[in-house]
């Protein structure tokens, strides 16, 4: 009986914490990976992943954090698996109409449009910055890079978003 | 610090609180403007960034955020109703009781945390025209001082969502078209006031901290706003 309600108190926090951040694991994984149904993938399979190694987890109030170390292994790890066929940003926008093209507001298509336009190295940074919230400290840590480099490429990332948006 | 410095620092980080930076926007006026810039930018990234969870079927995200949990759910059907959460699209009830419209309004608007923020900042007028426009709507410039404006999906509408800042704070307006309201009708929730008030063509909704401020930010735009242009 103790045992159910100990199984039970796990599964129940594992939901708790995952309901928290699973809009923005999938955000994450559709800027990753730029579709829709392979990000919808790579979140069932971190979440997949989570729940078997949720013992680990000491502190759960960095479990944001250790979602997404999670999610860009299994990314690498899918990568690796399956090589996708890569696709065009222009035919993507066509494909992906809902989450990128398809909205009235010309401008958010226009600007997502050019987000998907940023090589990975960029729009990675920019993406765990402004849409996760991590510090450029924790984005150092988990793209394993220096932080010198992630401010490096934040402000070409902004410099090169703006001035394609502001022309 | 000189202005390199701060643009190259500001540029990467502009959650900086670094002393030295946070000294050098105070000093100069090029860099302040510059420092403007770039979170009115980053505003506009937040919202781009955060893409509907489901793909080509309109919603908006916080439907499904929203939803309810399963009790006792098998630890498996976690991510099969992440799945099945994120297929499945928003239904179309705009024209569902006005129950749940209080909710519904206070969760669109705390999901752009953008529009909740106080500022001195001030949106175009051709932006606010143009915001306007795709919803068949005019107002004239002058009318109320905007810092936010976006077209944004709410049940499934394209809905003017506009951010005027009253005198305690952010107030949001959004124009629901279509969505007929018998009289003003006025809630409290979550620490917000709001009042939905019937208009030529649908219904004007009004969210503010302070109750004070609805209908000081509501008359000017309920007298200038033109619905079929």
């Amino acid at each position: 009986m103790k045992q159910e309600n100990t199984e039970e108190s796990r599964r129940s926090r594992f939901e708790n914490m995952t309901r928290t951040h699973e809009g923005d694991l999938f955000r994450f994984a559709f800027w990753l990976c730029r579709d829709h149904s392979i990000a919808q993938d790579l979140v069932q399979e971190t979440l997949l992943r989570a729940w078997r190694s949720f013992d680990s987890l000491r502190d759960e109030s960095a479990a944001r954090y250790w979602l997404i170390t999670i999610l860009r292994r299994e990314n690498a790890r899918m990568y690796e698996r399956k090589r996708h066929p890569t696709q065009d940003i222009d035919d993507l926008t066509q494909a992906e109409q809902g989450l990128l093209a398809n909205t009235p507001d010309t401008d958010l298509a226009d600007l997502r449009e050019a987000i998907g336009r940023l090589e990975p190295d960029y729009r990675e940074p920019l993406v765990l910055q402004v849409l996760m919230g991590f510090s450029t400290e924790e984005i150092a840590g988990l793209m394993e890079i220096k932080q010198g480099a992630v401010l490096t490429r934040l402000y070409r990332a902004r410099k090169m978003l703006m001035k394609f948006f502001e022309e | 610090m000189n202005c390199l410095e701060f643009r190259n620092q500001f540029g990467a980080d502009p959650a900086c609180q670094d002393q030295r930076t946070l000294a050098h926007r105070q000093d100069c006026t090029a860099c302040a403007r510059f420092a403007a810039r770039v979170q009115d930018f980053d505003r506009r990234l937040v919202v781009a960034l955060r893409v509907p969870l489901a793909g080509g079927q309109g919603g908006p995200y916080e439907a499904q955020e929203n939803m309810a949990p399963a009790k006792g759910r098998a630890w498996i059907g976690l991510a099969a109703s992440l799945v099945l959460g994120l297929g499945v699209g928003l239904l179309t009830w705009w024209s569902a009781p006005h129950g749940g419209i209080a909710q519904d309004l206070l969760a669109h608007m705390q999901h752009e945390q953008v529009s909740l923020v106080s500022t001195d900042e001030r949106v175009p007028y051709q932006r606010l025209a143009r915001v306007l426009r795709k919803s068949r709507l005019a107002m004239p410039d002058g009318v109320s001082e905007v810092s936010y404006a976006r077209s944004c999906i709410f049940r499934g509408r394209l809905v003017p969502h506009l951010v005027v800042q009253g005198e305690s704070g952010p107030v949001t307006v959004m124009i629901l078209r279509d969505l007929k309201v018998g009289g003003p009708t006025s809630f409290s929730e979550q620490g917000f006031f709001g009042i939905i008030l019937p208009a030529a063509a649908g219904s004007i909704a009004i969210i503010a901290g302070e109750e004070s401020d609805l209908a000081e930010v509501s008359e000017p735009i309920v007298e200038s706003l033109r619905w079929d242009i």
